[in-house]
């Protein structure tokens, strides 16, 4: 261990190369879609989502990008996609967890929320209009005998 | 009020709790109602949040062993393939239900003499439709008028809008010649009674932010309360307690501080449900009841159902707005509620039109099904379901029998050492045959629909909302635990009035039930209080 080793310069549990890896892997699981200008799940904060809402997952997050060879983030996508299946085969709970916190990190960004032509936020107070519905869908129904037993 | 005698002590607060406290008001009697939960902030509930979907796998799950509360008490599952949900608090599990607000049938109360099955209830739907009636406006209910699968009842408010989803499953019905109506829903369509009206949120099984779900900590309890109820919360209670003459004479429960506590009372009223209700009587044994207080049947516990679930869920091309509106409020089908042997089961199921969740359940329970892959495919597949699904869920009655338990659970307790219920239950042949029906009928109306993939989940794990049965009313006190009107044939100052003492289930939602039951119940004992204990 060299002396810069121990020197702490970020609050990331993450270091520069492990976020890089990161960052490919989440790539990998929700790429970008230029079409609607969503971004990919790499954009997100992951990182920061997990320290807030799941902190006992950032060890078993840390392990997860270790697993993954520094020349990982160097692959195109068809070549990464292999290696993250097999991972998710080797280490399914953990793939699991991460895919849960990946995709509500995810779909609750505004920036996506946009793309899926979501209002941001909260549902309440905005609320929702819906159609009352077609009641002349009921005639067939309203014409038959009761049904009940007594 | 401290631990002075009161006449009139409720356990639990919910939804028959909320019920029987408002109507014996009127009485002036000193009323205490005492429940292990809290009063729920409505500026708290997840849809205030943008979070709003994940909490529905913390804090507001429906299962207390994942909510983990330390108001909840766990429960032993592991010999049930329906796992147990509820919700402690003021309101009960109408804080988390979906609203869903039908009435039992006329049939569900005599399935002895028209089927041949189970027992008769002591009551009948004519005597409990004044209630029914009652209860509509206290709740405020919302549904349409002129369902041929009903006598005729007018719901005090318009129906919830039926969306894209209820009008194209509508469809499906239609071309298959089958029933459907817009769902009898506890929630309010218009303002009402100092409500506003429902603003389609969609998420109403973590609690309603706007208040339109007629949960009863905003309806009875208000009311009760006004009138001079007083309701203790963080008060769990361990035991009922008799005197020298065999009457209840009180409770023992912990404070909010965990300190044991006495509350004496003339008249002890059971409200815990069909589980929670079982666990304080069998928890509650004396020399005179070594198995367990007020029963001598035996029965206490036992005849546990629930309403064994599955559903089917349709995606379609079209966009169908799936995540709005009230979840599981939308419209229903009794095509196959009536009991017809031809099909190979006794009895019924209601087909219950549900919408679909927002985009974060959506991409969650995607990965899980498979339908929302992560990789080059994730938009594609998450595209195609979300606000593109319909889901008809199967709800089944479920017969009684007397294997299907609740018990105490030899070493699981809760926060206050207090035993906790374990549920013993196995599926019978004839709810497996009626389930399957349900799930082939439900893809064909789907298919119907124009539905282009349809996929079905078999039996429902965490589907124990409905817990019934456990200390079933009859008049022969060998064969049953109360009496017509709730009153325990064995201590005659103790009553119970939550799904406990349905003598059958019937196929649907039970709480308009349970609380119309629990308003004949008061009103009965009202009729009767100057010879209550003859």
């Amino acid at each position: 261990m060299n002396k810069d080793d121990t020197v702490i310069a970020t609050d990331s549990p993450l270091d520069a190369t492990q976020q890089a890896k990161l960052i490919a892997l989440l790539d990998s699981i929700i790429p970008p879609d230029p079409v609607r200008n969503l971004p990919s799940a790499g954009e997100m904060d992951l990182v920061g989502y997990v320290t807030n809402q799941s902190p006992e997952f950032i060890v078993p997050l840390v392990k997860m990008v270790d697993y993954f060879d520094d020349a990982f983030v160097e692959l195109d996508s068809a070549e990464r996609h292999p290696l993250v299946q097999l991972f998710s085969e080797q280490k399914p709970e953990l793939f699991a967890a991460f895919i849960f916190l990946t995709y509500a990190c995810y779909y609750q960004n505004d920036h996506v929320r946009a793309g899926l032509n979501l209002a941001p936020g909260a549902p309440f107070p905005r609320g929702n209009d819906i159609i009352s519905g077609d009641l002349s869908l009921l005639d067939e129904v309203l014409n038959r005998p009761p049904m009940y037993r007594v | 009020m401290s631990d002075d005698p009161v006449d009139v002590l409720i356990i639990g607060a919910g939804a028959s709790g909320a019920a029987v406290a408002w109507s014996l008001a009127d009485t002036r009697m000193r009323i205490l109602c005492l429940e292990q939960g809290d009063w729920l902030n409505s500026s708290e509930y997840p849809s205030n949040s943008q979070d709003y979907e994940l909490q529905q796998f913390k804090e507001f799950n429906i299962d207390p062993n994942v909510r983990g509360l330390d108001v909840d008490y766990p429960i032993n599952n592991e010999e049930s393939p329906i796992s147990v949900v509820n919700f402690n608090g003021v309101g009960g599990g109408t804080i988390l239900y979906a609203a869903h607000f039908p009435r039992l049938h006329p049939s569900d109360f005599k399935v002895k003499t028209l089927d041949g099955v189970a027992s008769d209830w002591p009551v009948d739907y004519d005597q409990l439709e004044p209630f029914f009636t009652l209860n509509d406006r206290m709740m405020g209910v919302s549904g349409l008028a002129g369902d041929p699968a009903y006598p005729p009842k007018q719901p005090p408010l318009p129906h919830i809008p039926l969306g894209l989803v209820g009008e194209t499953v509508a469809r499906g019905y239609n071309k298959l010649g089958w029933h459907w109506w817009p769902s009898d829903s506890a929630i309010i369509s218009r303002p009402y009674k100092g409500r506003d009206k429902c603003l389609n949120l969609g998420p109403c099984m973590t609690g309603c932010a706007q208040g339109a779900k007629s949960s009863v900590d905003i309806t009875y309890w208000p009311e009760a309360i006004r009138a001079g109820v007083e309701l203790k919360t963080r008060c769990r209670v361990r035991e009922i307690t008799l005197n020298d003459e065999g009457m209840a004479n009180g409770v023992i429960y912990y404070d909010a501080e965990g300190l044991e506590q006495f509350q004496q009372a003339e008249v002890v009223v059971m409200a815990c449900n069909g589980v929670g209700t079982p666990r304080i009587l069998l928890n509650s044994k004396s020399e005179r009841f070594p198995n367990g207080i007020a029963n001598s049947s035996g029965l206490v516990g036992k005849n546990l159902m629930f309403h064994p679930s599955g559903f089917v869920q349709g995606i379609f091309e079209e966009k169908l707005d799936s995540h709005l509106g009230p979840i599981g409020c939308c419209i229903l089908s009794k095509e196959f509620y009536e009991t017809d042997l031809s099909r190979g089961f006794v009895r019924g199921y209601n087909m219950q039109i549900t919408r679909g969740s927002g985009p974060v359940t959506t991409a969650i329970q995607g990965f899980a099904s498979g339908a929302v892959p992560w990789g080059p495919d994730h938009h594609a597949g998450f595209d195609r379901i979300f606000d593109h699904t319909a889901t008809i869920g199967i709800l089944c009655e479920d017969l009684p029998e007397e294997h299907n338990t609740v018990t105490l659970d030899d070493t699981l307790k809760d926060s206050d050492g207090i035993p906790s219920p374990k549920i013993t239950y196995t599926l019978s042949e004839n709810t497996q045959k009626m389930l399957a029906h349900g799930l082939a009928r439900g893809a064909e109306v789907l298919d119907a629909a124009g539905a282009i993939e349809i996929n079905t989940v078999d039996l429902l794990r965490p589907a124990g909302w409905h817990l019934l049965g456990t200390a079933r009313m009859g008049d022969d006190p060998k064969t049953s635990v109360v009496n017509s009107w709730g009153r325990s044939h064995d201590v005659r100052n103790l009553f119970i009035v939550d799904g406990s003492i349905f003598v059958t289930a019937g196929g649907l939602n039970p709480t308009s039930t349970i609380q119309a039951l629990a308003l004949h119940i008061a009103d009965t004992m009202k009729k009767n209080l100057a010879n209550l204990f003859d």
